[in-house]
């Protein structure tokens, strides 16, 4: 039998050593495995990890519920703007494994012009935090560009200066942009007011540009007063500065 | 007497391993507050024995485009981790024209990435596509030094993004050295404005740079200056405490900085460890009728709800004191762009043509740091 060849051939102490070792081997390795990963094994989302979109979907919900929320900016036609992933400092690094994750939301009721920023513990899954924004202060969006676009499509001048193909331009997707280029694109940039007296200076406005294949149409300016629904068709200048 | 020797070698192999389990496990990894492709952790070199080491986390956020949060260095394997950023990002970029008007916010649009593919990231040049929209780029940097025959080749780890608004492409690049600095660019490129392809204007990145140097927060900002009155042949160098909040303009002549240290933070030499803040201008740094673009410089009192550029002027009304506190740092670039024949030309009314990318940046560098030159043997 192995064993007892064993015990007649083999130091006990050389055994006793192995198995010592093959333990401290085993433990090692663990604790290799450990710090590898920067703490044990955790199939759990970390404080700054990208949202879910089920975080996504449930912040924005909390987000519409919140009382404070609706007393701002109410219930009805309000717009999603923004979810984004928030990084809230703790109190020193040595606090940092205890990191909650937390989103923001900004959200837009045109009618009124006015936002909510909210802040959304994902943990508890409560509202820490809600604060009004002014129409100004909230960003614009694709919702917005495509608002912008529906108007100019039915500016006299714009379907001039577009023709036939006026109604022909497409937008990128909400927060993603296509690795394809389309044909035909119409993009824009918000633009204040040049003074106090130009509408644009308290309103939402935006510049629409359109491009065909690789080249943007150069010869007239179109802007959107989102909030006066009113658009302005301008010759372009092609001044040299 | 054949096994015991087996098992005698079996021993020593067994406390090799161990031994060798616990030299690693003097300095692990520190815990980070993110996972998978957000997580960058890079050796360099990046072929032999390790001398210097990153771990980082990355985000992106429409608008801001590609942010750093969480940054640690390691200047050897012996050494314990430094933290150096709690959030790095492009507070706003701010584009005036000549004429006055327009005078776009480009941040606050909330624009989405450009997607990223292997034509923009090529694997063969160490790119690494991480979730369809960020490159990673670990390569090659040029010369670390050079010493007659002895010579050091650099490397660094890239992470970069394209920002998509409207006509224009941002590129947002974050770069981490074997050497310990940080380098931040933003570039220009893409379709002049439709309608004013000719007419000249500034693209302004403002960085908004929450620096926490080994943890927050006991940091002080100090503006580094060089004297050198004329006539004369001798100069002075100082260091003076920012105390409280402000902006500061960036005077060449005086090779400022801003030198952000951390109460206690010493290196082996037990000299004061900082980083320097240090511009790297492309041809001049703008100023507008804005006031937050009449600086060049800004440190703050960290506050969350303190993220945006164009309200720097109202962050430090009134000012608070920021010696031995939890700061963050601003610094704004500017890319003049004249327009040029490069950029396009007009095609049946059309604009025909892309402005190739001009860049704006800053570097951060670290100071007595290291106890002796990293990668000299």
């Amino acid at each position: 039998m192995f064993v007892p060849r064993l015990k007649n051939q083999t130091n006990p102490w050389l055994l006793l050593g192995i198995l010592l070792a093959l333990g401290t081997m085993i433990s090692a390795s663990a604790t290799g495995q450990m710090t590898k990963a920067g703490g044990p094994a955790n199939t759990q989302l970390r404080p700054l990890d990208p949202l879910t979109p089920e975080e996504r979907a449930y912040t924005e919900r909390l987000a519409r519920a919140d009382a404070r929320v609706k007393e701002m900016i109410g219930e009805a036609g309000v717009r999603m703007v923004s979810v984004e992933l928030a990084a809230i400092k703790p109190e020193s690094l040595r606090d940092a494994e205890r990191m909650v994750r937390h989103a923001e939301v900004v959200l837009f009721h045109p009618e009124s012009d006015a936002g909510a920023k909210v802040l959304v513990n994902l943990q508890q899954k409560t509202v820490v935090q809600a604060s009004r924004l002014t129409g100004e202060q909230v960003p614009m969006t694709s919702e917005d560009l495509a608002e912008a676009y529906q108007l100019a499509q039915r500016d006299a001048a714009v379907e001039k200066f577009l023709g036939e193909s006026a109604k022909g331009f497409q937008m990128q997707p909400a927060h993603v942009r296509l690795a394809v280029r389309l044909e035909n694109e119409v993009t824009g940039l918000r633009v204040r007011g040049k003074n106090q007296e130009d509408p644009c200076a308290k309103h939402r406005c935006l510049e629409l540009f359109f491009r065909r294949g690789r080249d943007y149409l150069s010869e007239q300016s179109v802007v959107v007063d989102l909030t006066a629904k009113h658009v302005y068709v301008e010759r372009s200048s092609h001044e040299t500065h | 007497m054949k096994l015991t020797k087996i098992a005698a070698a079996f021993l020593f192999l067994a406390l090799c391993v161990t031994l060798s389990s616990r030299a690693a496990a003097q300095n692990p990894p520190p815990w980070m507050p993110c996972s998978g492709a957000n997580l960058v952790d890079q050796k360099f070199p990046t072929v032999g024995p390790e001398v210097t080491h990153w771990r980082l986390c990355w985000q992106t956020i429409p608008g801001n485009g590609l942010l750093i949060h969480w940054a640690y260095f390691r200047k050897s394997p012996a050494s314990p981790w430094l933290f150096v950023l709690w959030d790095a990002r492009v507070s706003e970029i701010f584009v005036p024209y000549h004429s006055g008007n327009p005078r776009y916010y480009d941040v606050e649009f909330g624009f989405p990435l450009t997607p990223i593919g292997p034509a923009d990231c090529p694997a063969k040049l160490g790119g690494t596509v991480l979730a369809g929209d960020v490159c990673k780029e670990v390569r090659d940097r040029g010369l670390s030094w050079k010493s007659d025959a002895d010579v050091y080749r650099g490397e660094e780890v890239t992470l970069w993004a394209g920002l998509a608004a409207a006509n224009y492409n941002y590129v947002i690049e974050w770069t981490f050295r074997d050497d310990g600095v940080i380098m931040g660019r933003a570039g220009a490129t893409s379709h002049n404005l439709p309608g004013r392809e000719l007419e000249t204007h500034v693209h302004n990145p403002i960085w908004r740079l929450d620096v926490d140097l080994n943890g927050w927060p006991n940091d002080s900002v100090y503006l580094g200056v060089h004297k050198e009155p004329l006539p004369g042949l001798s100069a002075t160098d100082s260091e003076n405490l920012i105390a409280v909040e402000g902006g500061y303009e960036w005077d060449p002549h005086a090779f400022n900085t801003l030198n952000i240290h951390d109460q206690t933070l010493k290196n082996g030499r037990g000299d004061a460890t900082s980083y320097q803040l240090i511009p790297l201008p492309t041809q001049g740094l703008s100023r507008h009728n804005e006031p937050f673009t009449q600086k060049d410089f800004w440190v703050t009192h960290y506050k969350p709800t303190e993220m945006s550029a164009k309200d720097l002027e109202s962050y430090i009304q009134p000012p608070e004191p920021v010696a031995n506190a939890d700061i963050v740092a601003w610094y704004k670039g500017s890319v003049h762009h004249h327009p040029r024949d490069e950029d396009g030309e007009y095609v049946q009314g059309r604009w025909h043509g892309v402005a190739l990318i001009m860049w704006t940046g800053f570097m951060m560098k670290p100071h007595n740091l290291f106890d002796r030159t990293p990668f000299y043997p």
